[in-house]
């Protein structure tokens, strides 16, 4: 990792690939105090135009130490991107966005989504860009990676119902399109956030507690939130599907939010 | 508009990159040497980056010398 950092400051643009997300902790000097500060403590004398690459979240029996979810960690070091995309369209165009940056940049992939397949178009994506990936009417969903796919599914079963959700899929933790959350809220005047990182200091509650400032007096309810319990990931794959948040978990969660119950 | 996993779009994207702009290289041991074909994630297998060639013919130069 840090041959990558020096080879960034020299004008190169490594791409450095972690295998799992849980093991950049042991790079976590070089990311977190080199390549996040080093423009910043040089007073923007060098860009640092790093991609690291890795997997994150649960899949199969992965256990303990190979299906964490470190998103929000990452995000909370200033001068890192961190990237989460959840379709091969956006994976494909938001690594090349992510090379192209001048800043060091967090890109992963979520284990459970290498198979999924999904139309590829030539579009360039910006940072910094969520998008609506279902329109609706009766609240919004925002969520990110496999907890979006989730949603997908949760809003097919509730439109059964005559419940129309919409769902933003987030794209990049940093930068952050709280803007687009805001604009959807302002429409359906109730948000629901699903992540698969632990729901106990979240990114959901750091966008739980914008959202209920900026839109206070429009929200129809509280905002509420879906993420995994702050416990280590089993090896049990039953043990492991109840930590995730379903599809079932977001039915409900969405359907006692717009029934305000 | 192709249709792919988003395994293989990873893989696209980082042939198109390291295509386009000599600055971009990978460290590490997931990229396809060839130009990308269906897989699953299954099918993940590590081979050479345009590093790890370099070195090899590197190597097979000063064997031969």
């Amino acid at each position: 990792m840090a041959a990558g950092v020096g080879a960034a400051l020299r004008g190169r643009r490594p791409i450095v690939e972690i295998m799992y997300s849980d093991f950049a902790l042991l790079a976590f000097d070089p990311i977190a105090n080199q390549a996040a500060m080093l423009r910043y403590t040089f007073g923007g004398q060098f860009d640092v135009p790093l991609v690291v690459r890795s997997t994150s979240g649960a899949r199969g029996g992965g256990g303990a130490q190979h299906s964490q979810s470190l998103e929000t960690l990452f995000a909370q070091i200033p001068g890192l991107e961190v990237v989460v995309p959840a379709t091969p369209n956006d994976a494909r165009a938001l690594l090349k966005a992510s090379a192209a940056s001048p800043n060091p940049t967090i890109f992963l992939e979520h284990k459970a989504l290498y198979t999924h397949r999904g139309l590829v178009d030539n579009d360039p994506l910006e940072l910094g860009r969520a998008c609506v990936a279902r329109a609706g009417t009766d609240s919004t969903i925002v969520a990110t990676q496999l907890l979006l796919h989730r949603s997908m599914d949760a809003a097919d079963r509730l439109h059964a119902e005559d419940i129309d959700l919409e769902i933003i899929d987030l794209r990049t933790l940093w930068p952050l399109d709280i803007e687009a959350i805001y604009g959807s809220v302002r429409r359906t005047r109730r948000l629901l956030i699903c992540h698969e990182a632990p729901l106990l200091l979240g990114f959901g509650a750091e966008l739980a507690a914008q959202t209920q400032q900026e839109l206070w007096s429009e929200l129809h309810a509280p905002v509420a939130r879906l993420g995994a319990a702050r416990v280590p990931t089993p090896y049990s794959p039953p043990l492991k599907a109840a930590l995730v948040p379903s599809v079932d978990e977001i039915v409900l969660t969405a359907r006692a939010l717009v029934h305000g119950r | 508009m192709p249709e792919m996993t988003y395994w293989r779009a990873l893989n696209l994207a980082l042939h198109e990159l390291m295509a386009l702009d000599e600055r971009v290289f990978v460290m590490g041991r997931t990229l396809r040497a060839g130009p990308p074909a269906e897989e699953s994630s299954e099918s993940r297998v590590d081979c050479e980056t345009r590093s790890d060639r370099s070195v090899s013919a590197r190597r097979r130069s000063v064997r031969r010398r």
